[in-house]
């Protein structure tokens, strides 16, 4: 019986040396924390309107009462016992940091819910704040807090705040200073003095009988979550937001002036002028500027044509996040998720995957299991396509509307038919699902605005030395001939697809970048080599095939060596098997 | 843990599971199982004695406790053992019995054609 002899659990009473130099903020999924980090450092975290945004710690500094203060944003948690990531995650760094301070942040309107977790922190002795955040709302829902009475209930410092809107920071500020600045944890001799009440208040939790309010929140709350108006509405939304908006608005409008105004007419031609009159060596001339030259392909796909589709995903999808309306569409989702071994929440790193897969493989740590975590990348390295991806094949096929159609279907059957086959083979099994419905709130243009520029700038970072690697690695490649060595060796597997050789130099592209891929599509249909017969083939498997080389990166970091090869070996298997099927069921149709 | 031992309330406990949209009722107790994050449940709020109103039961069941509104599995909503304050007319019937009807049925069918056959 091996628990019988793990180590005894340090005693509360000890005295614990403390780095007064640090602060930590803990406290449950979805209280604000990361915004109330932001404010208290000036550093930009990542914040949304669903549990478990912040899948990892951050670092940050700030500055109180002329003191330079570490301070450590924590992920959301239920509970300090327990085996999930989280929880490791935040218990690790409490035992290691050593945090002079730490701050509980808990949601003001269902302050009765924390108790637990509160107690479980107070018990190890660290000093404590209780930050009642967003005491607006609570009071706008007619809740009001006498802080001195709670204060003496609880043995601790009170602060109410509302990161939103910014007001009681500066006490909570003046409070967290008092605090460091005193030797002995101020909360601890009140604390042991109502130890003896430790747990939850007797009948806290039972609360009112909740009735049916008749207030607009609810009323939209009921209509989101109508599978009769959610699911339309959800179709709806992405419909017009993939075709019209990433469609033609991104791939058409913004992409055409960017890329054959701007860098066609303007920028190249300029580059061009430059490149002849100061560099004299051919080949350098040819590796910036030639046909898949750093400044002629990387530079110009990278910002002209992906960035602007991206940018418009992430402002999209800072929108949804804000108000609340994924937990809902995760709700609708949750039972056809299931059949992929997936919940609800599995939800939310495939859409945000329709943006970048890259940032969707790493949000698929707040799901739970390691299971449900290889089924989601493994979808995300399938099926999902990123959203300059797909707004550039939209794009393409959008003049045939025949050929759209099948490309959706075929995509959506493969798509559901290997994740339930995966989730039928793969052992294990997963926890019940228990989710919660943060409230809708209206999104706040600074904060989404925010948020898109740091999500764009992250990807500029990110993706952009990725971009100019490749197509240097390319016009090296095509310079030494090996590009149509590799072209020559791809031509057999191709033609059992029905396609073009030249289409091999898109599917390299594909594995290097899956926008890339996209855009040499959208190059080849210009140029008129691909056939619209052939396209629906083309684009499918291009929409299953390897992930791109920044999301593979990713894949097998989070995931590790073993199961990332796992998961290439498949979806080399399953998107030739689609493409050869495809191709197969068009020319016996003769569509 | 938060499975009580029966009491008086719990001999006329239902699963939640069975409940229709619209009803309330009074948590009584959960049956424990690893697949049951109760600290979790704990955090919600859905811990015996909590009152609950069930909002929706398709796609999945959506409740509303005192300080929480969430979504359940069905798995999880029938081992969570409730009392319906006000008296059901009808109940939902169980999972199994839904399946093992649907099932049945289908094989009617199936055996009836491939007898005509």
């Amino acid at each position: 019986m091996h628990f019988l002899h793990k180590k005894p659990l340090a005693k509360s009473s000890q005295k614990r040396e403390v780095n007064n130099r640090k602060v930590m903020l803990i406290g449950f999924p979805n209280v604000g924390k990361s915004l109330l980090f932001q404010h208290l450092t000036g550093r930009h975290a990542v914040v949304s309107n669903y549990p478990g945004t912040t899948v990892d710690f951050t670092r940050g500094q700030g500055r109180l009462g002329g003191q330079i203060v570490e301070i450590i944003d924590t992920p959301g948690i239920y509970s300090l016992h327990g085996s999930s990531r989280d929880k490791v995650i935040t218990l690790e760094l409490l035992e290691k940091e050593k945090p002079g301070l730490v701050l509980f942040v808990a949601e003001a309107a269902v302050l009765p819910r924390v108790m637990n977790l509160f107690e479980e922190i107070r018990c190890r002795s660290f000093s404590l704040i209780l930050v009642l955040n967003m005491i607006d709302e609570a009071e706008q829902k007619g809740i009001r807090f006498h802080l001195p009475s709670l204060e003496k209930e609880l043995g601790v410092p009170v602060v109410a705040t509302s990161a939103t809107r910014r007001t009681g920071l500066e006490n909570l500020k003046k409070k967290m200073a008092k605090l460091l600045s005193s030797p002995e944890p101020a909360g601890k001799k009140k604390g042991q003095k109502s130890a003896g009440s430790r747990g939850v208040p007797a009948g806290w939790l039972s609360g009112a009988l909740p009735v049916r309010t008749e207030s607009r929140q609810e009323k939209l709350h009921l209509l989101l979550i109508n599978p009769w108006i959610g699911y339309p509405l959800a179709f709806f939304i992405l419909f017009f937001f993939f075709y019209f908006i990433m469609g033609i608005l991104g791939a058409g409008t913004a992409v055409r002036l960017l890329e054959e105004k701007f860098f066609g007419e303007i920028f190249l031609p300029f580059c061009d002028y430059l490149a002849f009159k100061y560099i004299s060596v051919d080949f350098f001339r040819e590796l910036i500027l030639g046909q898949f030259g750093l400044i002629s392909m990387g530079l110009r796909y990278s910002l002209a044509i992906v960035l602007p589709l991206v940018t418009m995903y992430f402002l999209f999808f800072a929108l949804l996040e804000d108000c609340g309306y994924l937990p809902r569409l995760a709700y609708l989702l949750h039972r056809p998720l299931r059949h992929l071994g997936l919940d609800g929440r599995g939800a939310i790193p495939l859409v945000l995957g329709f943006g970048c897969g890259t940032m969707g493989v790493l949000v698929t740590r707040l799901l739970e299991t390691g299971r449900e975590r290889f089924l989601a990348t493994f979808l995300l390295s399938l099926g999902i396509p990123c959203s300059a991806q797909i707004g550039l094949i939209v794009g393409v096929l959008a003049p045939y509307p025949k050929v759209l159609f099948l490309w959706g279907f075929s995509w959506g059957c493969i798509f559901f038919l290997a994740g339930m086959f995966l989730n039928r083979i793969l052992p294990g099994r997963k926890k019940y699902a228990c989710i919660e419905f943060p409230p809708l709130r209206l999104p706040q243009c600074a904060a989404v605005l925010r948020k898109t520029a740091a999500r764009a700038i992250w990807y500029i970072k990110e993706i952009l030395p990725f971009f100019i690697v490749i197509s240097l690695a390319f016009q090296l490649m095509y310079l030494g001939n090996y590009l149509q060595l590799l072209e020559q060796f791809l031509a057999p597997f191709l033609q059992h697809l029905g396609l073009p050789a030249q289409v091999a130099e898109v599917f390299l592209f594909g594995f290097l970048r899956r926008d890339y891929a996209a855009a040499g599509l959208y190059d080849l249909v210009r140029r008129g080599v691909l056939e619209p017969a052939s396209l629906p083939v083309c684009a499918l498997v291009l929409t299953l095939f390897f992930p791109c080389i920044a999301q593979l990166v990713i894949t097998f970091r989070e995931r590790g060596f073993k199961e990332s090869l796992v998961i290439l070996i498949l979806i080399a298997f399953i998107s030739y098997g689609a493409g050869y099927l495809l191709n197969g069921f068009i020319s016996a149709v003769n569509f | 843990m938060e499975s009580c031992k029966k009491s008086k309330s719990s001999e006329k406990a239902l699963p939640l599971s069975r409940l229709r949209a619209g009803q309330r009722g009074v948590v009584v107790s959960v049956k424990p199982g690893r697949e049951i994050d109760f600290d979790k449940l704990r955090a919600f709020g859905l811990i015996p004695g909590a009152p609950f109103l069930i909002e929706r039961t398709f796609p999945a069941l959506a409740l509303r406790l005192p300080y929480a509104s969430l979504f359940l599995d069905d798995e999880l909503a029938a081992v969570i053992l409730v009392n319906p304050t006000e008296s059901p007319n009808r109940l939902r019937k169980g999972r199994r019995t839904k399946k093992k009807f649907v099932r049945s049925f289908l094989y009617a069918k199936l055996k009836q054609y491939l007898c005509h056959k």
